[in-house]
């Protein structure tokens, strides 16, 4: 089974190694021997030198013959072996044969005349192959030395049996001749005998022969197994010492490693240091911010409690009402006021100098007031929101708070919650939370901005928004769900990892992110002003409406719609401590003293509508400081707080409707450049839910077109019919708007619907080619 | 437990394999012991293929059949320059194949390039499986950075007909970066050097939190170990042609050992400060008298003969980092990769341009492979914490009016990634557009190169201008790149995946992997049938000469005759079997044979004995 042998040299696959302790100057070589000396390096077999030393492979072999016998390479023969195998001139390969492995020792033919003939016998060694076959159709590999034990030993056992035979018929050959002897008497016969003998004992060795040959298979076999056990035995060897070598190389790298893991928990534990450090001035700054704001707003509100405040304090002060008796308001037991949050009590103090603040309730309600002020928005959480923050802020999905001065319509706002249980029933190969989290993030791309996408505050440097982003991407990157049938998953997680690469790529573009984050900033600062505006407005109008009631006087009653306002539930998902307490101030009358409580009635209300009337004016004042500034949103609060305090002026009214409106341009103008900057990204879904926004916040022609034509462009028709018609409405003679309608009702296949428009276009402008083509394909479709 | 996936470093002159074993990335030895193996691929003279060291060891003297850097010409068109750079640098034969692809001609057979470098990559998979004990399947191949998708595309057929599936392939320096942050929570930026065989690469990373990405990557792709091995043979031959006024390179034999002892001197090189150069009777002098060359070959003298190199490279990293405006103190580690990054030289002057202490915790020429295998393993392994980041080579984007090329994704933006742009006809009345889909950097159309091209028909007859399309580019995780064009009014829309042009047909493909697989086959039962073919022919030889003899011997008998005319039958069969070149009736007629044999024998020693 071993490879074919090349003559005079050893095995085809044998590797001579060139011998270190031979100098080849030493001898006298052709450089074409020199050449092929320089190709034996111990890896390299002679069939495989045959064929590159470029010579062929007789020359080669006559070379590598002549380097053998000199002592340079070193084959298993060993130099001596070839230096006898060598001879001078150049042999023929097959000319010279191979001499035959010396045959086992035969068992010894016996030499006794035989006078009958054998038995023939069948051929063993046809045993023995069959044997072999079998094995090696057992899929075992001949080279096995237990197999080749097994098979030598097998031949062996045939081999004695069969000389056992041997034997035996031999014996009954001579005790034959013996009896022919006896019997013939003559000596030709006794010639013939031996004749016939000699011919018997020919053909029994013709018959051995083949044991012998099957002996010797078995010696071979049995050299085999030999050669495998040593040759097991030596790679055993290597892979010990080669075990030992990566034993230690693993305790060098493990030292390595020590080392290196001490330094990194150092480093680790600086920057760890360093962060906190910046999160906690993040903070401090986030901190003051907010307590300016609560300190503006509490301002306003403590002046309406205060003047609360006052009419108690006269009501106690009347005369007729000198005698203990139920309080007229209801007021929690009051002890010593309550310690305030600093704030509070700094901005109560400020806006308030006149009488003293005398119930806990009031405190009570500076108290929720400050706190919910105080409480920072979902988007001012830490650097990096938790996954319960975030959860939370899905839970309370980001609206546009409906304020007092512009409903604004929250778009998917409930969608965003609704998860699709079919789709969450499919991708069994993937963990249900994961699948949420996939879907709910895919629902947002459209809504966040890059930075509510990337999960990172407004101000975080380059080196938060790439850790964000790769934190993101171990979620996201469709690698993460490699090989795995994800369905209508694999779609989603391509969209949200391009939105987030996208995302990181801007936001880490200085020059691009400048931009962007103004913009951003603008509409997150405007939204976090209308919400506190709209918390104080309803609170004020709470008290406003509580004083109202509560004085025993006939102060001019609330305007009907305003009292329905004051009195709803407030519009806006204000979380539920954030509402201040529904006042137990129900006034409860005293018994008898109508007359007398009449009179203080009337003064009370007199003083009661002459505060009013001052604070109105007071806001009114201020709302126009803040309009002259060009600060409408706040302007627009402080003639709402006007409004209210004096709901009979028409003064007011008017600057609050003129407040109102400015404020919502200015916002639509935001979201109008919001859209038009994520047009030109092609983020067309976000586009045309700006426009939206835009068109809502103050419906003018320009953002309803262009919503229309965003809508078509993400191809939903109803909503771009939508737009396209009140652009329409809003502008008849604009020929844009109504060639928009038209490819919207074309798409819709509204062909006749899309001619009227075309014709309406081609009215106004009688030049438009775009229209003039369009018509002549939908009069034909129509 | 899933499929082992091998990650192999298809390198220019050497390749590497290596595998996560037990959660530790490994490099696989050869069976010759080395971690690497020549990229090198030969057809011998009797028509056998030669594969890796045993390639090298003759490809001076076999030059014309024996192909190298195969690398430098995979996926290229036949009219490119680096192609035509090849023709008059190489001895193959470089022919012109069917679709403006590159075939190298060896002993009359024409071999594409993916069918060369697959020969590669089943060398190195018939070693992961023979380290392995088990069939090995899918692979992670690397590729240089500034490979295009038709390079990458041909380096995935090549794979395909080595009967290997590609599972991904990705950038050597983010390879090398994923061995070097394998294993370590860091967050720094780092710059990988690599120096290998035949060219260089800088290339800068951002790795954190276990991800990698690709800030910006340039290189030289004709700058490598061999230009130094050159300059010591040269060095070598003019010494000798001053002391013997022969010139060593116009005898092959001479000239290859030259350049192996040239590579063994420069190794030595890198850990000692001498060595001697011995090659005793390297040529005759032409009086039958052979002379010997030896030289003591000094550390310095090598500096002094390279520093020229070494001085290229760094002009090269100054002028990357400048390009992407990358500051060189911004880079926190370098690592080195590629065998010739161990000449001592390079790493000082690397650590004295970016002044920093170059990396020492990985392995220059096995840190590529490594990093392939820890992706494949990441890949396949959902606990995995590891993630690459790949970037898109290449700018991609379409030929616009003009005859420019118009981007929709920038090079070097992560994958996945997708981008549409609204283009307007250009002529009134236009019913079509025919959408060339490019890949490159170039400002003109023409310049870059062609991926794909197609047709969206059936537009409404209007002025120009009016009619809008809109093409919308995606890459996906694994690099494949569709475009789709949509007529914005209609809705009509026409896409293609850009199966990248690797220069083979699926067919072709399909038919190289079969005639792989056959050629395997053969390889193995041809040198089965060698082995029973010299067998029989050995017992053929002895029973011929034994004939006579035994013939004289027995054929007195009736009995004998009969075994004679067997005996000869026998032989006749043998003949013919071995002639026709039927293995199984060779192995048949082998034990009638030795039977025959062995009674010739028996009958002649008897005879001797009688």
């Amino acid at each position: 089974m071993a490879a074919a042998p090349i003559p005079g040299l050893g095995m085809r696959d044998e590797c001579p190694r060139p011998n270190p302790a031979a100098d080849p100057r030493a001898a006298t070589l052709s450089p074409q021997e020199g050449w092929v000396l320089s190709r034996v390096d111990g890896h390299t077999s002679f069939g495989e030198l045959c064929l590159i030393t470029g010579l062929g492979e007789e020359q080669t072999v006559v070379i590598l013959k002549g380097l053998a016998a000199r002592g340079l390479i070193l084959t298993r023969n060993g130099p001596a072996a070839l230096a006898r195998a060598a001879p001078p001139a150049p042999a023929r390969p097959h000319a010279q044969p191979v001499p035959a492995p010396a045959p086992a020792q035969p068992p010894s033919p016996p030499k006794r005349p035989v006078a009958q003939p054998a038995p023939p016998l069948r051929a063993p060694s046809s045993l023995l192959a069959r044997e072999w076959r079998s094995h090696a159709s057992d899929g075992a590999r001949p080279d096995d030395p237990e197999l080749a034990r097994r098979v030598a030993e097998a031949a062996e056992r045939e081999a004695r049996e069969l000389k056992r035979k041997a034997i035996e018929l031999q014996e009954t050959a001579a005790a034959a001749t013996r009896a022919r002897l006896a019997a013939a008497t003559e000596e030709e016969s006794l010639v013939r005998a031996a004749q016939e003998q000699q011919a018997a004992t020919a053909r029994i060795e013709s018959t051995l022969a083949p044991f012998r040959a099957a002996l010797e298979a078995a010696q071979a076999a049995e050299a085999r197994a030999r050669d495998a056990v040593a040759h097991a035995q030596a790679e055993l060897a290597r892979v010990t010492a080669e075990r030992a070598l990566a034993e230690q190389k693993l305790a060098d790298a493990s030292r390595e490693l020590t080392g290196v893991h001490g330094a990194a928990s150092q480093a680790v534990q600086r920057a760890h240091e360093a962060t906190q450090r910046r999160e906690h001035s993040a903070r401090l700054e986030a901190d003051a911010a907010a307590r300016a704001a609560a300190a503006t707003t509490a301002a306003r509100v403590t002046e309406e409690i205060a003047l609360r405040a006052d009419q108690h304090a006269l009501e106690l002060e009347s005369p007729d009402l000198g005698r203990p008796g139920p309080p007229i308001f209801a007021l929690p037991k009051a002890g010593p006021p309550e310690p305030r949050a600093p704030q509070s009590a700094r901005a109560a103090r400020a806006a308030q100098p006149g009488p003293k603040a005398p119930a806990s309730d009031l405190s009570q309600i500076l108290r929720n007031y400050a706190s919910e002020v105080d409480r920072p928005g979902p988007r001012d959480d830490g650097p990096e929101p938790t996954p319960a923050k975030a959860a939370r802020a899905e839970a309370a999905p980001e609206v546009e708070l409906a304020t007092e001065t512009s409903a604004v319509v929250p778009i998917s706002a409930a969608a965003a919650e609704e998860l699709d249980p079919a789709l969450l029933g499919q991708a069994p190969a993937l963990p249900l939370s994961a699948k949420k989290r996939i879907v709910r993030k895919h629902q947002r791309i459209a809504q966040d901005d890059l930075f509510e996408l990337l999960e990172i505050p407004l101000d975080s440097g380059k080196k938060e928004v790439k850790r964000s982003y790769y934190k993101l991407s171990k979620e996201f990157h469709p690698d993460r769900y490699f090989g795995k049938r994800l369905g209508p998953y694999k779609a989603l997680i391509d969209d949200i990892f391009k939105a987030l690469s996208q995302a990181a790529d801007f936001l880490t573009d200085d020059t691009r992110r400048a931009e962007y984050e103004a913009m951003i900033r603008t509409q997150h600062e405007m939204r976090d002003l209308e919400r506190t505006m709209q918390r104080a407005t309803e609170a004020a109008l709470e008290e406003s409406r509580r004083l109202a009631e509560g004085a025993a006087a006939e102060p001019a009653p609330l305007p009907e719609h305003e009292r329905e306002r004051a009195g709803r539930a407030p519009s806006g998902p204000v979380p539920p401590g954030g509402r201040a307490p529904t006042p137990r101030a129900v006034p409860i009358m005293p018994p008898g003293g109508a007359p007398a409580r009449r009179l203080v009635r009337q003064v009370i209300g007199q003083r009661l509508l002459d505060e009013r009337l001052q604070k109105g004016r007071h806001h009114f004042e201020e709302g126009s400081r803040l309009a002259s500034l060009g600060q409408w949103v706040a302007a627009a609060g402080s003639f709402k707080l006007a409004a209210t305090f004096a709901p009979e002026n028409p003064e007011y009214q008017g600057h609050l409707q003129q407040a109102q409106e400015e404020a919502a341009a200015l916002q639509a103008t935001t979201h109008f450049r919001r859209g038009v900057f994520e047009e030109s990204a092609g983020r067309f879904d976000t586009a045309a839910r700006c426009y939206e926004h835009a068109a809502t916040l103050q419906p003018t022609f320009q953002p309803c077109v262009k919503a229309a034509e965003m809508f078509l462009k993400i191809r939903e028709l109803n909503r771009a019919r939508e737009y396209g018609i009140k652009a329409v409405e809003l502008d008849p003679t604009n020929a844009s708007g109504h060639l928009t309608l038209a490819q919207v009702f074309r798409e819709a296949k509204q062909f006749k619907d899309a001619k009227r428009s075309l014709e309406r276009v081609m009215k106004l402008d009688p030049e438009n080619k775009t229209a003039r083509s369009l018509l002549k394909e939908v009069q034909k479709l129509a | 437990m899933a499929d082992k996936v091998i990650g192999i470093d298809l390198g220019t002159t050497n390749s590497c394999v290596a595998v996560v074993e037990d959660g530790t990335p490994v490099v696989i030895p050869n069976r010759g012991g080395y971690k690497t193996t020549p990229s090198m691929v030969a057809i011998a003279e009797n028509g056998k293929r030669l594969v890796g060291h045993i390639a090298k060891r003759q490809a001076i003297t076999n030059a014309e059949n024996t192909v190298f850097a195969a690398k430098r010409l995979i996926g290229r068109k036949w009219d490119s320059p680096a192609v035509k750079a090849a023709m008059e640098a190489v001895p193959y034969r470089i022919v012109e194949g069917p679709h403006n692809d590159v075939r190298i001609m060896l002993r009359d057979q024409v071999f594409s390039i993916p069918e060369v470098s697959a020969y590669i990559l089943q060398e190195m998979k018939m070693i992961a499986e023979d380290y392995l004990g088990e069939e090995v399947k899918k692979a992670v191949v690397t590729v240089p950075a500034y490979f295009n998708d038709g390079q990458r595309q041909a380096t995935k057929d090549a794979g395909r007909i080595a009967g290997l599936d590609v599972i991904r392939i990705i950038n050597e320096p983010t390879s090398a970066a994923l061995a070097y942050g394998f294993g370590k929570n860091i967050e720094r930026k780092v710059a990988v050097f690599d120096l290998g065989g035949g060219t260089f690469d800088i290339s800068v990373l951002e790795i954190g939190n276990g991800v990698f990405e690709v800030i910006s990557t340039a290189g030289d792709t004709f700058l490598g170990g061999e230009d130094f091995d050159k300059r010591i043979i040269d060095w070598l031959v003019f010494g000798f042609a001053k002391e013997h006024k022969i010139d060593l390179r116009k005898d092959k034999m001479a000239l290859q050992r030259l350049k192996d002892v040239a590579e063994k001197a420069k190794c030595e090189l890198s850990t000692v400060k001498e060595t001697e150069i011995n090659l005793p009777f390297i040529i005759s002098t032409g009086k039958s008298e052979a002379l010997h060359l030896q030289r003591a070959l000094a550390r310095d003298k090598l500096e002094e003969l390279t520093i020229d190199l070494v001085e290229r490279c760094i002009q090269i990293c100054k002028k990357t980092l400048q390009e992407a405006d990358i500051d060189k103190g911004e880079i926190e580690d370098v690592i080195l990769v590629g065998g010739q990054t161990r000449m001592p030289k390079v790493q000082e002057v690397v650590a004295d341009f970016f002044g920093l202490e170059p990396c020492k915790g990985v392995h220059p020429d096995e840190v590529v492979a490594l990093g392939a295998a820890i992706q494949g393993a990441a890949l396949i392994d959902e606990q995995s914490d590891m993630l690459l980041l790949d970037v898109t080579p290449h700018s991609l984007g379409i030929m616009i009016v003009g005859g420019y090329f118009h981007r929709l994704i920038e090079q070097n933006t992560t994958v996945p990634c997708s981008k549409s742009h609204v283009f307007t006809t250009v002529k009134d009345n236009q019913t079509s557009v025919k959408i060339l889909v490019l890949q490159g950097e170039a400002e003109r159309a023409e310049e870059n190169e062609l991926l794909g091209e197609f047709i969206l028909t059936g537009l409404r007859r209007a002025p120009k201008g009016e009619v809008e399309v809109e093409v919308n580019f995606e890459i996906s995780a694994d690099g494949i790149v569709s475009v789709s064009a949509k007529d914005l009014e209609t809705g009509l829309q026409q896409s293609i995946t850009v199966t990248a042009t690797s220069g083979l047909t699926e067919d072709e493909i399909r038919r190289m992997v079969e005639a792989n697989k056959d050629y395997m086959l053969e390889v193995r039962s041809g040198e089965e049938f060698e082995k029973h073919k010299q067998n029989a022919e050995r017992l053929v030889d002895e029973i011929e000469q034994l004939f006579p003899k035994v013939e004289e011997i027995i054929s007195g008998s009736d009995f004998g005759q009969d075994a004679v005319r067997k005996a000869r039958s026998v032989l006749d069969r043998a003949k013919s079997a071995i002639s026709s070149h039927d293995m199984q009736a060779v192995v048949d007629s082998t034990e009638a044979l030795t039977r025959t044999l062995n009674m010739f024998k028996g009958v002649v020693s008897k005879t001797k004995l009688g």
